[in-house]
């Protein structure tokens, strides 16, 4: 999309913005009253020029930036009159200086209009000169991108340029131009003619109350925000919502960029030239992902981001609406406790083991002891960074319940908490566990499809990806299982979560198994952690057995399993328990079901994957027990909790298996405090690295429980160390 | 002799973009599927046609070999591979045929949603590579109805040149543009444009905005479609004034104007009769016009 700029004198200092409904800023500047909503602007303007070419969205928002940029090194920068030659104005963007065409005050004596005789209009008149030079300026750094011919080169090698921006003066610059004078509204009529009918103001000052409201903490491109004010009613044309979110903007509510932008600095390339380089300001994504074709919407080559597509596409002209929030913790005075009880007291309500307490208490004083010197793991260029904390909690060790103390605190403080995981199953599945634990507060459920998509509550419970829509909206973010697919190693999900965070917020880090570089901040102090090295029924997690049987090609090829592994099966059929198989590749999981049924004898074998459309209702018959074996991909690893079940793992050796996915597929045993001693079997040709770090991995955590004290004594039901 | 150095020049162009494309950047990944291809390289299984170099990189063997090429038509109004009750119920349509490159099954339809509604422009490319074999065939079947009927033609390399005036595209209407920012059937043409060396006119506008077509049911989109678009006068009468083709040999014995239109899909036809309509109505001179479409459904 295109739109336009402008300059107004307030309080005897001009400035630029870049707006997408000019009639809007020209009312809010030269009157301010809003009809019914009164008046909205402190500071009216003395006057002002539009700009009447609308630019493309890009190089709108690059003019604002090149004024500023020449108010912040011009010292006569408070008064445009003041403007000469040598302050300096002309070095914008690193560009040749001598030849902008902004050093026009030549200009000004030449051209007879009467304005040179009074310093005021004078005064107008430069500024109108220099907003030409910003615009000429973004205009030749936007020519200059799209097409670094090599004959571009040539010219600039010869140190000769077309000039192909011709310095405008006097009248014809004047026609560019369209003057704003204060407009006196007396009695029916307004002072002068303004683009836009009184219902039409009433429409957009409600309009920008409620985008105001509504936007909090979210970041939309503009299709995204239509739909999102569409649904709280309003507004029905696009140009309402254009009028209402701008006046928003000049309310200082919502902010408005383009949703590729580029930062300062950049590498210069073979002329030495600084080539600005985008960035996605939705995902973070830098050049890389970007694409650059003609586009039709703006008129010139036009960056899109490939890389966040997938949820709408941001490009260099297309609108990225960010709402301000307010939080009620903002002030960042320390937390005081809810009411006068001691943080054990406020935890008894939870019903926690001994673990979960004593980690749900340490991270609590952490989240409620408020932002404080700490060496972070964030972007510097927050002012607050993002606090984070880890808590390692093996499979089954009830992390959901421990987070409810945390959550509840920031509910108390009228603050927002967002329960982010990466996959939508979970999310699904958390949703009535969450409802239940909070009764009282509202809670949003967001995946791809979600009903609830643009609604807003105390609790947020979403996938990551959903959180490319936030932006600085929430004071507490849990990140559960924070090394599972596809969060793990996503760096635009990283920027997602980072970026929905308050500045100085808490985010909780949930994981059985941390990345390394986390375990390894954690040991050396660097994160603040809580460790529960044992399940919420106190007994200790069930250790892999490694067994030794051909590889699953050659055991499918035979159609014959080995006795040892056949045995185990149906040993584990008699025990009554379920059966979780897992197999590295989707392609074996249906062959080794069709397998299985015929050796053990039994029909309720299936297999499912992650590209298999009936896989919820599958996991759903499992649960019931209507099947009893489930063979399946890592897809299962996570998440799927079963009451009592066996473990099997073929091709345990395989390159898909690294040590976390074997101990998540491990913590799928033993799971409830009725059968607490599942089996898992570790079956393959030899074995790896990994599964022994698995089984070291686990057997750890045992003894530390054991050592603090965690486990049930032998007498109470507790099961004796092997 | 200014033919032959023409040739030479075309041919040195060609090298030339040949080498820029080995350059060009390769990616590990898929564009079909998004998975890594690497373990399928070298799988050969035959394709029925023949495919660009560009279609082979950027497509895993198990996506290429899925594709739903159109290869058996059975009308040969509008190149479908069924038989068509729609061309036996209106046999007089305002182009001479259609042709389309591939079937409008569901993953195809992935495909171009992919591209034309997330705006995936990534794939431009790739769907105009799959356009070309189509195009080749419709050209060939082009050049042996005319050698038939003038001269028996000895087998020469065909010169797509030699058989088509102009390309053009169904066009989209301005607020369409403002939203998607390019015109998907544009796009297409433009890369035919460019490999084949013709020139690319945008002969048409859209004047209605009207829904989108795939929300709309049949009979509404036979009366829709109707009086929906108009003509770029410039354009056209630039047409008219130097489209008398120069290298058009005198054995090739037609005298109207080939026009080549474009278009992403093709479901009942009434967009192209329209554009054709349209054409007709406002040209002065008589027109051919075939119409060429990525999808079929």
């Amino acid at each position: 999309m295109k739109a336009h700029v402008y300059v107004v004198e307030v309080n005897g200092c001009w400035q630029a913005r870049a707006t997408i409904q000019p009639a809007v800023d020209e009312l809010f500047w030269m009157n301010g009253s809003f009809g019914a909503a009164g008046s909205l602007n402190e500071a009216i303007a003395a006057s002002g020029w539009l700009w009447r070419e609308a630019l493309p969205l890009g190089d709108a928002f690059r003019v604002v930036e090149l004024w500023e940029r020449g108010r912040m090194n011009g010292s006569g920068g408070k008064k445009g009159g003041e403007m000469s030659r040598q302050d300096g104005w002309d070095g914008k963007g690193g560009n040749n200086s001598g030849d902008d065409g902004w050093n026009a005050k030549g200009g000004i004596n030449s051209w007879d209009d009467g304005w040179n005789d009074k310093s005021e209009n004078n005064r107008d008149y430069e500024a109108l000169e220099r907003l030409n030079a910003c615009v000429e300026g973004a205009k030749r750094e936007a020519g200059d991108e799209a097409g670094a011919h090599i004959g571009d080169w040539w010219k600039r090698l010869g140190g000769w340029r077309k000039k192909d921006h011709v310095v405008k003066r006097g009248a014809s610059l004047l026609g560019m131009a369209e003057r704003w004078e204060r407009a006196a509204y007396s009695g029916e009529q307004w002072g002068v003619e303004l683009a836009i009918s009184d219902a039409e103001i009433r429409e957009i000052a409600a309009g920008a109350k409620l985008a105001a409201e509504l936007m909090q903490g979210r970041a939309l491109l503009r299709g995204e925000a239509h739909a999102l004010l569409d649904g709280a009613g309003g507004p029905e044309a696009t140009a309402g919502w254009s009028g209402a979110l701008q006046l928003a903007t000049l309310l200082g509510r919502v902010r408005l960029s383009g949703a590729v932008a580029a930062g300062e600095g950049g590498r210069a390339d073979a002329t030495w030239r600084r080539r600005r380089e985008r960035r996605c300001l939705r995902c973070g994504s830098g050049e890389a992902h970007l694409r650059r074709t003609p586009c039709a919407a703006c008129g010139r080559m036009c960056a899109y981001c490939s890389a966040c597509i997938g949820m709408g596409r941001s490009r260099e002209c297309e609108l990225l609406v960010i709402g301000q929030r307010d939080s009620p913790l903002a002030d960042h005075t320390s937390f005081i406790a809810p009411g006068h009880l001691s943080l054990e007291q406020r935890l008894a309500k939870w019903s926690l083991s001994p673990a979960q307490s004593a980690a749900a208490a340490k991270a609590l004083h952490f989240v409620e002891q408020g932002p404080y010197e700490l060496t972070p793991h964030s972007p510097a260029e927050k002012a607050e960074p993002i606090r984070n904390f880890l808590l390692w909690a093996v499979t089954g060790a009830g992390k959901t319940e421990m987070i409810f103390p945390l959550v509840e605190s920031v509910l108390l403080k009228g603050g927002k908490a967002l329960i982010a995981t990466p996959r939508r199953d979970v999310v699904i599945e958390l949703d009535p566990r969450i409802r239940k634990a909070f009764p009282q507060a509202s809670v949003v459920t967001l995946y791809g499809g979600s009903t609830q998509r643009w609604e807003s509550g105390d609790i947020t419970l979403s996938t990551t990806h959903q959180l490319l829509r936030f932006y600085q909206g929430f004071d507490l973010v849990v990140l559960d299982e924070i090394d599972a697919f596809p969060y793990h190693g996503d760096p635009i999900l990283h920027y997602a979560a980072d970026k929905s965070c308050m500045p100085g917020a808490a985010r909780l880090l949930l994981s059985a198994t941390p990345p390394n570089e986390l375990q390894r901040a954690a040991r050396r102090g660097k994160l603040p952690h809580a460790r529960v090295p044992v399940r919420y029924h106190r007994h200790p997690l069930p250790v892999p057995k490694l067994l030794r049987t051909p590889a699953l090609k050659q055991i499918l090829q035979q159609r014959k399993l080995p006795p040892q592994l056949l045995a185990a099966m149906r040993q584990s059929l008699l025990r009554d328990a379920q059966l979780f198989v897992f197999v590295q590749q989707i392609a074996q999981s249906a062959q080794m079901a069709a397998l299985l049924r015929i050796v053990l004898g039994n029909p309720a074998v299936e297999a499912t994957s992650s590209q298999d459309p009936e896989r919820a209702e599958k996991v759903q018959r499992f649960r019931s027990r209507e099947i009893r074996v489930l063979v399946t991909t890592t897809i299962l690893e996570r998440g799927v909790t079963i009451p009592r079940s066996d473990v099997y793992i073929l091709d345990a050796d395989g390159r898909l298996f690294d040590e976390a996915s074997l101990v998540q597929m491990a913590g799928r045993a033993g799971r409830s405090a009725e059968d607490p001693n599942g089996i898992v079997y570790f079956c393959s040709p030899e074995r790896s690295q990994s599964q022994v770090s698995a089984v070291r991995h686990i057997q750890t955590m045992n003894r530390i429980a054991r050592k603090q004290g965690y486990l049930l004594p032998v007498g109470k039901g507790g099961t004796p160390d092997e | 002799m200014s033919s032959s150095l023409s040739s030479l020049l075309q041919r040195f162009r060609s090298a030339f973009s040949a080498s820029a494309q080995l350059l060009a950047p390769y990616s590990a990944a898929c564009c079909m599927c998004g998975k890594s291809r690497n373990d399928t390289r070298n799988a050969n299984s035959p394709h029925p046609p023949k495919l660009t170099a560009q279609l082979r990189q950027s497509l895993c063997e198990q996506c290429l070999s899925a594709i739903p090429w159109l290869t058996r038509i059975m009308c040969p109004t509008c190149g479908r591979g069924i038989h068509c009750d729609d061309c036996v119920r209106s046999p007089h349509r305002s182009f001479v045929c259609n042709r389309s490159a591939v079937q409008y099954s569901q993953s195809m339809k992935t495909l171009l949603a992919q591209y034309k509604y997330r705006g995936d422009e990534q794939l431009a490319p790739l769907l105009a590579h799959m356009l070309l074999p189509a195009f080749e065939t419709m050209t060939a079947e082009l050049a042996k109805r005319q050698s038939a009927t003038a001269s028996r033609g000895s087998h020469k390399k065909i010169q797509y040149a030699d058989y088509w005036d102009v390309i053009t595209y169904v066009p989209i209407s301005s607020e369409r543009a403002m939203d998607r920012g390019f015109n998907q059937a544009e796009q297409l043409a433009s890369y035919l444009a460019q490999r084949y060396r013709l020139p690319l006119m945008h002969l048409l506008v859209r004047e209605r905005h009207t829904e989108k077509q795939s929300f709309k049911t049949r009979s509404e989109r036979m009366r829709d479609t109707r009086s929906l678009f108009n003509v770029n006068d410039i354009e056209l009468s630039k047409l008219q004034t130097d489209a008398v083709h120069p290298v058009r040999n005198a054995h090739l014995t037609h005298t109207a104007i080939r026009v080549l239109l474009i278009d992403d899909i093709y479901t009942t036809g009434s967009t192209s009769e329209a554009c054709s309509q349209t054409l007709h109505q406002y040209a002065a001179k008589p027109l051919e016009i075939y119409v060429l479409t990525w999808a079929r459904s």
